[in-house]
């Protein structure tokens, strides 16, 4: 508490003193004590085993800064439909001599799907865990030195206010909150469910009925089961609470919203009877609008992952087979390196596309990033029903037909506390009912106790694919005396990543601008670059064997456009110059690679 | 303005005083100052409503025409020069405004603005249309964004450049043995692509009038302008190609259309001016196309309405306009694929056939798309059809043509280099005069579309009395129109205003079967019929309402006794 008024002033003496204040405040702490993992004497505390509301979040993050203001800054990048400011928190080491947009960046967000709520605590706690680790962990140190990391932890903070605070089932609102007329009556959001019981939550109307054709099961009278055929049936399913609030004969059929804000990205964008959810155009909802002009403004996100529940999947693109023609070997195989470290990482997980693992999705967010962009992006589907009891259900993950496994966790683990008990109520229109079922934090929202273990895994799946970004290296700057007053300068320049500076559908569609390397301060005469390394990069089998070659740009010889530096590759320069230089300086302005300035003296690197 | 004055007196004079002199098509300032004067002359059957700015500001106008409440009304909606240098297409509907409303007063035509709407966008792109109005003319799609047509990281450096200081981008010819053009056969002034295939041997590399002033081997690629709105809309839309930018709807000028069209559910249907035609040559049915899970063809019952449609339109004496197969990412077929409605369009004016005939254009090829200038570093279509355009020209004397002349050319210092060729905007926009008889034509057309228009009326109103008070009560919604009351596409889509049949009883009536509020789903053909029954009980009136904003509304009231 005391070192936030040392964080009031900003001198470098005062840096110091703070730096030395946490190294002794760690000595302090006994080595037993401190899980490892665990951040040492976080200067933010939170709990991780619970959700946020708005205002919560916003002082989580509010704190981060305040605690960390060389690490972490705050700002809102516009507004949601009903004026709520949309954060996005950056977290990289600010004295590292760049700014942040001069590095390549990594592009989190949350709670899209506003019922879909831990993506937002989860982004939360990959932040924290950023800045609170900076400090001691080396690694940590490295990459906010040599990356930036964008968090937005909720990009649909309405209807997560909705979810919240208004009786919504575990489904609802995933909508944003604009007011849409769904049924085509000419009235807007008229009828919307009803809390019947006045508990917060919305739960199952049943009513029993000897045409019904479920009953208690005998194992969890909580639940209801099918009967076999020629057993006589005790209940009937009407639905989730609700009225005819409009009187046209049907019930809860048009709530606030209804389209899905992940429908609305600008990639194989289709209308609603192709892609239900689809607004009117790409970028036609504030939110997804909001983000995607500050994404064009910061071409230096080189990587992404949107936070979503649930199944247990990190999904790549596409979101639909006729786009599998955009992702060739070269960038399937850093997803598939990604993918399957991310399988290790969380036990269970799985990696896949879209389209083949969940399902066709026309205008995704994914694929406006990957495609649109050119960003290495994964939607995270967090949380599933392995983690119940740690082993996999014998249901399908997403349709629980008879499946007793969250009843069980929920009696063994929770102790009833996800489920609201059946109760008996007059309903207007359907008489004598029952009310109870799951409430909406059960089923797709973490338990607490998992959340942050969840949580974690998931940061460190976050941490190792914004890794694996490009890092650009000047290496191996030679010269050699051409004669007639002429040299020529050869430089190597590497990338120690898995992912290029351009991905293989960037390169062909020219999305972003080429890499531009820069040999300075010298008379440039004629600029090249290798077309063609030693032996021709063929391998086996290629055509024989060939020395390097090189290609000649004419316009701007000096500054040399190139087209990719590739994941663990390597690009050659070369620059015929004027007289005999000594001292050699080059600039690398890549845009998802980052800038990188070296300079040295050829005689000295003899 | 005085620059501009001379200049285009200047050039009057050295082209023989016609085409630009006489051509008066209205720039933003004109166009708004005319439509400021309709306005104000036909108050009690006009309004003037800016729907948007472009990125320089300039307005966007829709001009409302009909009687009352234009948003209450079934409107249709003519949409001109999308394409920037379509200014044709924008006098044309300026014209086809003024001739409706110089009718207002007989008796068919007041009836209709009495129950349609018109809305007139004349000039969607103007940012682009100004191109034709400034210094440097040349035909230009794109507006004022600042794009990077060629994706090379640098900006509008390579546009056109008027070499022969003549006002006009027209094009360059070089003699080289590796050129793949040879001389027409039909006029030796005009270059046609060899064919080699033919025996064929090209003599000239033929390009837009320009240098490469950024050295990357390709002429004018990446000149000043910007987004193409017509490759700009959701469907069927390729991003990263020239023109089309990086998403759909990226720009205010369709940004502002669409959101517009949302907000205005009583639009109907939509006509184009531009380079697209399904009104002399109907779409035809494609079962694969038209059934797939991305529908990219027509429906079946859309195909007979675009027949029927396309009869009123050749009735008029409007025949033979070219085949111009849709562009991908086009305003008319977003209109209808995304939008759902009725999509109509025409190039509004084109060269009669007679004069066209000589046109060695194969039938299924789209005819050249002058827009598409300048190119990307090849030459704009020079074929045969300039053969024949420069007849037409010539038998209505009109300037067409910049005779070949030789200049120096900084990227061909050793070659023979020519500027000439053909004069920009002629093939689609003649002088003003010409359009007057076409004007009428679409004035007329629009008159009999808007009376073929869906009419609701509930008719066979029955009462039937069954015992204890209770009535079945029955009605026919009928549409009288000669069109269904939305398209076939519409029946899918979500944000289709649909026919709501709304049944208010009496306070002491109480309906034992049907509901107060249906939706007829589905639409219902000309002269179709939904019927509709209630079981009612209790005395007093009983109101039925059917309304939906492309159809209008119709009521009765029903007393039960």
């Amino acid at each position: 508490m005391t070192q936030h008024i040392h964080h009031m002033k900003k001198t470098l003496t005062l840096a110091l003193l703070l730096s030395g204040a946490a190294v002794m405040a760690q000595q302090k702490e006994p080595a037993g004590i401190r899980a490892v993992g665990t951040p040492p004497n976080p200067k933010v505390q939170v709990a991780w085993n619970r959700y946020y509301d708005y205002k919560g979040m916003l002082d989580i993050m509010q704190r981060m800064v305040k605690a960390h203001p060389n690490l972490a800054k705050l700002e809102s990048i516009g507004k949601s439909q009903q004026g709520r400011d949309l954060y996005v928190l950056t977290i990289t080491d600010m004295k590292s001599g760049k700014p942040d947009t001069q590095k390549p960046a990594f592009w989190t967000d949350g709670n899209i799907h506003s019922n879909e709520l831990q993506g937002s605590e989860m982004a939360l706690y990959a932040a924290w865990y950023l800045t609170e680790n900076h400090a001691s962990n080396a690694f940590i140190k490295e990459l906010l030195r040599d990356k930036a990391f964008y968090f937005a932890p909720t990009i649909n903070p309405d209807a997560r206010e909705d979810f919240i605070y208004n009786a919504n089932t575990a489904n609802t609102p995933r909508s944003g909150m604009l007011p849409i007329d769904d049924d085509g009556d000419g009235l807007v959001d008229e009828d919307n469910f009803d809390d019947l019981d006045g508990d917060g939550e919305i739960t199952m109307m049943r009513r029993k009925s000897p045409y019904g054709r479920l009953k208690a099961n005998p194992e969890d009278p909580r639940m209801l089961i099918p009967v076999k055929p020629g057993e006589q049936g005790e209940y009937e399913m009407l639905g989730y609470e609700g009225l005819d609030n409009d009187g046209d004969g049907l019930i809860n059929e048009d709530r606030p919203g209804s389209y899905d804000p992940n429908r609305d990205w600008a990639w194989n964008w289709q209308p609603d009877y192709i892609q239900g959810g689809a607004y009117k155009y790409p970028f036609s909802l504030p939110e997804p609008r909001a983000i995607m002009e500050w994404v064009m403004k910061h071409p230096n996100i080189a990587g992404a992952q949107s936070y979503h529940n649930f199944g247990g999947i990190f999904l790549r693109g596409p979101g639909a087979a006729e786009d599998d023609i955009h992702y060739d070997r070269e960038d399937v195989q850093v997803y598939d390196y990604l993918g399957q470290t991310g399988e290790k990482m969380i036990p269970s997980y799985k990696y896949g596309s879209i389209h083949k693992t969940l399902y066709t999705v026309y205008g995704g967010e994914i694929d406006w990033f990957a495609l649109g962009r050119g960003i290495f992006m994964f939607s995270n589907e967090l949380w599933t029903s392995y983690l119940y009891f740690n082993k996999k259900g014998e249901a399908n993950e997403l349709r629980a037909t008879p499946n007793t496994e969250p009843y069980d966790f929920d009696r063994l683990l929770l102790h009833g506390d996800a489920f609201v008990e059946w109760k008996p109520f007059k309903h207007p229109q359907y008489g004598d009912i029952e009310i109870g079922g799951f409430k909406k934090n059960y089923v797709r929202n973490h338990p607490g106790f998992i959340l942050e273990t969840d949580g974690h895994r998931n940061a460190a799946f976050t941490i190792f694919h914004a890794n694996q970004m490009p890092k650009i290296e000047v290496k191996e700057v030679e010269k050699q005396e051409l004669g007639n007053g002429l040299t020529q300068i050869t430089a190597t320049i590497t990338n120690s990543r898995v992912i290029p500076t351009h991905s293989s559908f960037d390169v062909k569609n020219k999305v972003n601008l080429p890499d531009y390397i820069t040999l300075k301060g010298a008379q440039v005469v004629s600029g090249l670059q290798m077309s063609n390394p030693d032996g021709g990069g063929s391998g086996f089998g290629g055509p024989s064997p060939a020395f390097e070659s090189y290609k000649e740009q004419k316009l701007n010889p000096d500054k040399l456009e190139v087209a990719n530096i590739p994941g663990m590759g390597y690009v050659r320069l070369r620059w015929i110059v004027k007289g005999n230089p000594s001292n050699w300086n080059i600039e690398v302005n890549s845009q998802k690679g980052g800038v990188t300035t070296a300079s040295g003296n050829f005689e000295k690197k003899k | 303005m005085r620059k501009r004055f001379i200049s285009t007196l200047g050039l009057a004079l050295m082209l023989g005083g016609r085409l630009w002199a006489q051509s008066a098509y209205p720039d933003q300032s004109a166009l708004t100052k005319r439509l400021q004067q309709i306005n104000a002359q036909h108050k009690n059957l006009t309004s003037l409503q800016s729907i948007g700015k472009t990125s320089t500001g300039k307005d966007l106008w829709v001009l409302s025409v009909g009687q009352g409440d234009a948003r209450k009304k079934p409107a249709v909606v003519i949409i001109a020069n999308v394409e920037g240098w379509h200014l044709a297409g924008t006098e044309l509907s300026l014209q086809t405004a003024e001739k409706l409303l110089a009718q207002a007063s007989t008796d068919s035509v007041s009836k209709l603005l009495a129950s349609k709407t018109f809305y007139f966008i004349p000039s969607l792109n103007p940012d682009a249309a100004a191109q034709f109005f400034a210094k440097l003319k040349y035909e230009r799609s794109g507006n004022a964004r600042i794009t990077d047509d060629d994706r090379d990281g640098r900006t509008n450096e390579d546009g056109p450049d008027d070499l022969n200081g003549d006002g006009f981008i027209t094009q360059i010819r070089i003699e080289d043995p590796e050129g793949n053009y040879r001389l027409s056969k039909g006029d030796s002034r005009v270059l046609v692509k060899a064919d080699p295939s033919k025996g064929e041997q090209g003599r000239y590399l033929v390009y837009t009038e320009g240098i490469d002033n950024d050295k990357d081997g390709e002429f004018n690629e990446d000149g000043e302008g910007g987004i193409q709105l017509n490759k700009n809309f959701t469907f069927d839309y390729e991003p990263f190609k020239p023109g089309a930018g990086d998403y759909p709807v990226s720009e205010p000028e369709n940004r502002a259309l669409i959101d517009w069209l949302y907000e205005n559910k009583n639009v109907y249907a939509l006509i184009t001016f531009g380079m697209s035609n399904n009104l002399t040559e109907p779409n035809k049915f494609d079962p694969a196309k038209a059934n797939q899970r991305i529908i990219k063809g027509w429906q079946a019952k859309d195909i007979a309405i675009n027949e029927y449609v396309s009869k009123l339109y050749t009735g008029t004496g409007l025949t033979d306009a070219p085949t111009l197969a849709p562009g991908k990412g086009d305003l008319p077929t977003w209109a209808y694929y995304h939008f759902g409605k009725f999509s109509f369009s025409t190039p509004g004016w084109w060269m009669p056939k007679d004069t066209t005939k000589a046109a060695t254009r194969p039938a299924t090829m789209p005819a050249s798309r002058p827009g598409a200038m300048p190119g990307r570093g090849t030459a704009p279509a020079a074929s045969e059809e300039e053969v024949t355009i420069l007849k037409w020209a010539a038998t209505n004397n009109i300037p067409a043509f910049v005779e070949w002349k030789e200049i120096k050319h900084p990227d061909f210092p050793n070659q023979k280099v020519e500027v000439g060729g053909m004069l920009p905007f002629v093939k689609w926009n003649p002088p003003v005069a010409m359009l007057t008889p076409v004007a009428d034509k679409h004035a007329s057309f629009l008159l009999s579309f808007a009376k073929a228009m869906p009419e609701i009326e509930i008719v066979h109103v029955k009462t039937e009395n069954l015992s204890g008070g209770l009535n079945r009560i029955t009605v026919d919604v009928h549409n009288k129109g000669l069109m269904p009351t939305h398209s076939e596409i519409g029946n899918r889509v979500k944000y289709e205003d649909r026919l709501k049949v709304i049944a208010t009883p009496a306070k002491n009536q109480k309906i034992i079967s049907g509901r107060t509020h249906q939706l007829v789903r589905t639409a219902i053909a000309g002269n179709g019929v939904e019927q509709m029954t209630w079981l009612v009980s209790g005395t007093g009136n009983f109101e039925i309402e059917a309304s939906a904003g492309p159809t209008g509304s119709a009521k009765v009231n029903v007393t039960l006794k």
